[in-house]
């Protein structure tokens, strides 16, 4: 793939300036992470008094290096920051990621600079990420240059940010809701390469399934709206925006012009292009990886299966609230449940099973039942947990014997592989709703199973309604 | 297009209501069977050709919003009413008034909104909604950028919180969607393809049992010096 960020994301001999030995400045924390042994490039520091960097040897100036730099990465006071480039660009360096602030998004002597940058990029044929950004990382490669360590597995949900903090500061959310990352940029001022250029990598890019972006405002919305438009038809896009430019600056005299204030408008570029609007933070890194895993759903009929009703309730009132329906099951279903469940279960959608101990009915029987049935197009299931909890309770762990609660952990353990089964095999999506974690061993198998988690029944549905869309879109503009 | 390049050649910022027209019928936009003449004695012919009852409007092309100047004249059924509104309005000293306008009356339908703008951000927009005297007090418009597909024109049409309205109505059949739809794609194509359109508002696009109408019309072009 011979795209710029790509080339960024993958550098055989990066050049470092701004780190030191200090490890209170940022660069200093932004080259460490190079160093875990598993980055497979090689790293110049430069420094102008150090012999070492972080225990490896520091060169004075570019021109010093032993081979030229396919990567060059900015952690400098400002004023410095053309000349480097300047100087990388005749060496024949291509690409840069800098992270230095003090360039457009502060005032006008700012703005001068970050068009010195750029010409000096240009003159060249640089490339480059920032400025006034912290970083970027990629997981496989791997190579990470951002101020925190990502300590998680490889994932397929690719970041566009153009706040550091909601890429870095979210590694502990992505931990806490199992979320892993293929690669993640911010973006910063967007001088040269931008929020487009990240989503036709992320388009190309194998391991990306789901792309999740932070958007603060549109510096090439044309560019944007086309990319997203081609890309939203493969790959599902999330956004979370907030702010943009104030309406208005043109004389407008008629009433067309003066109502297309700037959400609603950016509210009616997200529909035409496919892309899911997100309401938070968390909400767009849950649904990202939500997307990742399972297929777009074909019609607006969700199935719904409980082991109490309060979660079914909460679930079918957002779904008549987003406009997806909770169905009647077709006969032949309703004749089977007839013969499985308890005589306290409820025999229609949402089915709800009232804290009956079968668990072959809420992980085996009733997830086939509903995605076998036509008038069902997705999946909801909320109260699947582990025996994990009796471990916790005295007088159960010593009358009966934690090597009873492990049998009982093995029984729901191969019922858990048949829901893994059953929950992939229907081409129809399938999400749970848990307020338990990866600490509880029934929902950690599923989520390793691939089977979605959601925090609360409303944003399961909130992510079924997604997979709706996106397969809404897909079909009626695939013309288009 | 001649109309913009002789407009621009005038030094003009924007179209007459009449030129407006003629530059959507361009595009496949019905728009209504009117004429512009100099005095009382031509709108009475040209009155007599379209068909009574007619409406009679100020022309120019620096006249804009036009009802605030009483430079409207609704339902004119016979040859003396036309008569008599001309007179008025030709000595009404309206600002920026070339000569009269004599327009087919279209039954009254729903009263639409369609429209173009350019965003600094997105480019060319297309607008829908409510038109007529709702379109300030509800805003209830939806958008898209231009170009358009046809699937994206009938989404703003299903946008809208009124949507209602472009069904059976008041003893008025269903709006064509798939007509309505291609006059929005239309729009979208005369957005992409005339640069110096800067802004349209087609307000109210009359939808009745006829089919839609532009009733009116304004064209801004852009400002020559950006």
């Amino acid at each position: 793939m011979d795209s710029p960020i790509h080339r960024i994301l993958h550098p055989k001999a990066v050049a470092f300036v701004g780190a030191s030995n200090n490890i209170s400045t940022m660069g200093t924390a932004q080259m460490s992470h190079m160093l875990d042994g598993l980055f497979p490039g090689r790293i110049y520091p430069i420094h102008l008094k150090e012999e070492k960097v972080l225990g490896l040897k520091a060169y004075k100036k570019l021109t010093d290096l032993p081979e030229v730099p396919d990567l060059l990465v900015l952690v400098i006071r400002n004023e410095r920051v053309p000349e480097f480039i300047d100087v990388a660009g005749r060496m024949g360096t291509r690409c840069a990621v800098v992270i230095s602030g003090g360039f457009a998004e502060g005032g006008q002597s700012g703005m001068n600079l970050q068009e010195k940058m750029l010409q000096a990029a240009r003159k060249h044929d640089l490339r480059m990420v920032g400025p006034n950004c912290i970083g970027v990382l990629e997981t496989r490669y791997p190579f990470n240059i951002t101020y925190f360590p990502y300590t998680l597995k490889p994932g397929h949900v690719g970041v566009a940010s153009h706040s550091g903090t909601y890429l870095t500061h979210m590694f502990p959310v992505f931990k806490r809701l199992d979320i892993g990352l293929s690669a993640g940029l911010s973006i910063g001022n967007e001088a040269d390469l931008g929020m487009a250029d990240c989503l036709e990598y992320f388009e190309q890019d194998e391991h990306t399934r789901a792309i999740a972006l932070y958007i603060e405002g549109f510096k090439h919305g044309r560019k944007f709206f086309e990319v997203a438009r081609r890309v939203s038809k493969t790959k599902p896009i999330v956004a979370l925006y907030v702010g943009g430019t104030p309406e208005g600056g043109h004389a407008a005299v008629g009433h067309t012009a003066a109502m297309a204030a700037d959400d609603k408008l950016v509210q009616s570029m997200f529909d035409q292009a496919g892309i899911i609007r997100a309401d938070g933070a968390e909400e767009l890194y849950e649904m990202a990886n939500g997307l990742t895993l399972m297929p777009p759903m074909k019609g607006p009929n969700i199935g719904i299966i409980t082991n109490s009703g309060g979660p079914a309730v909460t679930a079918a009132d957002k779904a008549a609230k987003l406009g997806l329906k909770v169905p009647r099951l077709a006969q032949e279903t309703v004749d089977e449940l007839k013969k499985v469940m308890p005589h306290t279960g409820v025999l229609n959608n949402p089915v709800d099973v009232t804290f009956s101990d079968r668990h072959d009915l809420l992980l085996a029987i009733l997830p086939e039942l509903l995605l076998s049935d036509p008038n069902v197009d997705g999946l909801l299931v909320y109260g699947i947990f582990s025996a994990d909890f009796y471990l916790e309770v005295p007088a159960i762990k010593k009358s009966i014997g934690a090597d009873v609660i492990h049998s009982l952990h093995e029984m729901q353990g191969g019922l858990l592989d048949q829901f893994i089964e059953i929950a992939h095999k229907h081409d129809k999506p399938v999400v749970g709703s848990t307020f338990l974690d990866r600490s509880d061993t029934a929902v950690r198998r599923l989520i390793d199973g691939g089977i979605p988690f959601f925090r609360t029944p409303e944003q399961a549905v909130k992510a079924l309604h997604a997979l709706y869309s996106i397969g809404r879109y897909r079909t009626l503009q695939s013309g288009a | 297009m001649d109309i913009i390049e002789s407009a621009r050649a005038a030094g003009l910022t924007t179209l007459s209501e009449h030129q407006a027209k003629q530059v959507l019928a361009a595009y496949d936009i019905p728009v209504t069977d009117e004429r512009v003449v100099a005095d009382a004695d031509a709108a009475v012919v040209a009155a007599g050709e379209i068909g009574f009852p007619v409406a009679l409007k100020a022309s120019g092309a620096e006249l804009l919003h036009k009802t605030e100047h009483e430079a409207v004249a609704l339902g004119l059924k016979d040859a003396g009413a036309v008569r008599q509104a001309a007179d008025r309005l030709l000595k009404a000293g309206i600002p920026g008034m070339e000569g009269l306008l004599v327009q087919q009356m279209i039954p009254s339908g729903r009263e639409l909104l369609v429209g173009m703008t350019r965003d600094a951000q997105f480019g060319p927009v297309v607008a829908f909604g409510l038109g007529g005297v709702f379109t300030e007090v509800l805003k209830d418009v939806s958008f898209r950028i231009a170009p358009l597909t046809g699937q994206d024109a009938l989404d703003m049409m299903q946008e809208i919180r009124a949507h209602k309205l472009l069904d059976e109505f008041r003893g008025m059949p269903p709006v064509d969607r798939d007509v309505l739809a291609g006059l929005l794609v239309n729009v979208g194509r005369l957005a992409m393809e005339l640069g110096d359109v800067a802004e349209l508002d087609i307000n109210p696009l009359m939808v009745g049992a006829g089919g839609p109408v532009a009733v009116d019309a304004l064209i801004r072009l852009t400002d020559p010096k950006s």
